[in-house]
């Protein structure tokens, strides 16, 4: 297996078709070492598949998979021993203590330090003691995490990996992406969590239904995003002026108060505010969140239609 | 502890061995320590007066009166077969299918192992534990013949267990098999349970039922104890098939499951 690729993880037209229903369409991606990627989308619009075909549970259709330099399906395990894999509904034998589950998946691996299997659950306070079947969700999630992680892999796959943990949990959980990204390792994550994306992600690739509609660093994504704006005037507002003004959508008005998106030339901007006195002025970046929602409103549209 | 899938998958069927080991065990000893009152005379009028088409099931009476007949028919014969094949099917089914259902085997596969490594280490897991629980079968008869004071030809005895271990087997891997082939444990009891059914059937009333006579082979039980084994010992043809029988579902099933998309969801 070739480790000089330039790209850790390749997707190549990665088609999954189910006859009828609707899998996955012509998904190229390629992540870079050192990385950290976020996969998003709605439910149902294709990360899963996408993670699937990766870990090879899934074939695809066409297309390939190159993780590594190899080809991801054909030589699965041996890829697999530089990936650190969770999912949101990890399973597992229910009657294993979470020190036997993790013995066991240290085995399987081979080679794992113990002295790092004792640190990630003295970090993420894990109860290793009890059977997995008498932990809470956000526990065993925490046992999957140490397993995915006990052997320091050269890329973690997690598929929606926080649901279930507590927020200081979370928090830890991103400090370790972070370290891992600082170690030069790579992560691909989706999530429904779009503030831990936006807290840890480099780039973000939006899906839906089945294509990779986007793919685009999050600094970039945000900083060429529309800005709300909030302004307040003293008098009147210079509502010509702004209705005229090229970039301005969703204008709202109250009394002296103007709220509307805009995405333009700021200068344009000013020079049409400060024809009115102003009282107050924001101009506020979007989260990912009301990115995400921005750009898959179309798409609820169309359900609504249905 | 858990070195491998070899040693996690017994550990995953450590209650189904203990379980099915005492039920077994259980029903030959008491089966055997019951031959001194099925040898009496009177007996013979109950066994005489079962219509000839269900003689197949219980035997003939001659085979109540000596301990190889009895053994053959009552211990070896379905009153134990049936219930061991769902045992059988039941232990291969909880190792494939039902860990495919409920997630197990696709957090397993996201590990640096191969399928062909998941197929056989389950396969020698679940067959392992079948063949010790059909070998308790030998332990159960030698300790009730103490009891009543019997002996019987240990080496018919063996040949009779590995019959009867090899037909657990193979209805286990038609289980086995199907389930890492369809990766539907829906279908894979439908088939399982269908064929079970329609063989026990089959061998039962064939040979009363002209009609039934022609199909005969098809069913695996045909191979199996036919005449019986503590009688005539093990017929080497029947063996072959069965073993044969065994060792191409094998290979479907390993290159079905190699091949195919594991359930996700």
């Amino acid at each position: 297996m070739s480790r000089q690729s330039s790209f850790v993880l390749k997707l190549d037209k990665l088609t999954k078709s189910y006859g009828k229903s609707r899998g996955i369409e012509n998904v190229s991606l390629d992540i870079p070492k050192g990385e950290v990627f976020g996969f998003l989308g709605p439910n149902g619009a294709g990360k899963s598949t996408t993670i699937n075909i990766i870990l090879d549970l899934l074939r695809p259709t066409s297309g390939s998979v190159t993780l590594f330099g190899a080809d991801a399906n054909k030589h699965a395990a041996s890829v697999h021993e530089h990936i650190g894999y969770l999912s949101g509904d990890m399973e597992t034998d229910l009657s294993l203590t979470g020190k036997q589950y993790l013995e066991y998946t240290a085995n399987l691996r081979g080679g794992v330090d113990k002295k790092k299997i004792n640190e990630l659950v003295k970090r993420l306070r894990c109860e290793t003691d009890k059977k997995i079947k008498d932990l809470s969700r956000g526990n065993r999630q925490k046992i999957g995490l140490v397993a995915a992680l006990m052997h320091d892999p050269d890329i973690l796959i997690l598929d929606e990996p926080t649901s279930g943990l507590d927020p200081l949990i979370q928090s830890e959980f991103n400090a370790i992406i972070r370290e891992h990204k600082e170690r030069g390792k790579t992560t691909f994550m989706s999530s429904h969590v779009l503030s831990e994306v936006q807290e840890v992600c480099d780039r973000v690739g939006f899906i839906r239904n089945g294509k990779l509609v986007s793919v685009s660093p999050l600094k970039a994504l945000i900083a060429n995003a529309p800005r709300r704006v909030h302004v307040v005037f003293k008098n009147d507002a210079p509502d010509s002026r702004l209705k005229t003004l090229s970039g301005v959508s969703d204008l709202s008005e109250n009394a002296h108060s103007r709220e509307f998106t805009y995405k333009g030339d700021y200068n344009k901007l000013i020079q049409a505010l400060v024809t009115k006195p102003i009282v107050d002025l924001q101009i506020l970046e979007p989260s990912l969140e009301e990115l995400f929602m921005e750009f898959y409103r179309a798409d609820s549209k169309e359900v609504e239609s249905v | 502890m858990f070195k491998t899938i070899f040693s996690k998958s017994l550990f995953t069927l450590r209650w189904q061995f203990f379980g099915w080991l005492l039920a077994i065990f259980g029903i030959v000893f008491f089966t055997m320590i019951l031959y001194p009152s099925f040898s009496q005379d009177g007996i013979e009028g109950l066994v005489n007066s079962v219509p000839p088409e269900l003689k197949s099931l219980i035997g003939e009476i001659s085979d109540f009166k000596t301990i190889p007949g009895y053994i053959g028919q009552q211990i070896f014969g379905p009153n134990l077969y049936i219930i061991s094949i769902i045992m059988s099917i039941m232990i291969f089914l909880g190792i494939s299918a039902s860990e495919e259902a409920d997630g197990r085997l696709q957090t397993l596969l996201s590990y640096p192992v191969s399928r062909t490594q998941i197929y056989f280490h389950k396969l020698l897991a679940a067959s392992l534990v079948v063949a010790l629980i059909s070998c308790s079968v030998f332990i159960g008869i030698q300790i009730s013949l103490l009891l009543i004071n019997e002996t019987a030809d240990v080496g018919r005895i063996w040949e009779s267990i590995v019959g009867f271990t090899l037909i657990n087997l193979v209805y286990g891997i038609i289980v086995f098999a199907t389930a890492m082939l369809t990766g539907n444990k829906g279908k894979t009891i439908l088939v399982a349970s269908g064929y079970t059914v329609l063989s026990v059937f089959i061998t039962s009333l064939a040979p009363a039922v002209e009609g039934l006579k022609h199909v005969e082979q098809f069913s695996l039980l045909h191979y199996y104890n036919n005449p019986q084994i503590m009688t005539n010992g093990l017929n080497g043809e029947h063996i072959l098939i069965l073993g044969g029988v065994g060792i191409v579902l094998i290979i479907i099933g390993w290159l079905g499951f190699i091949r195919r998309d594991v359930r996700t969801n």
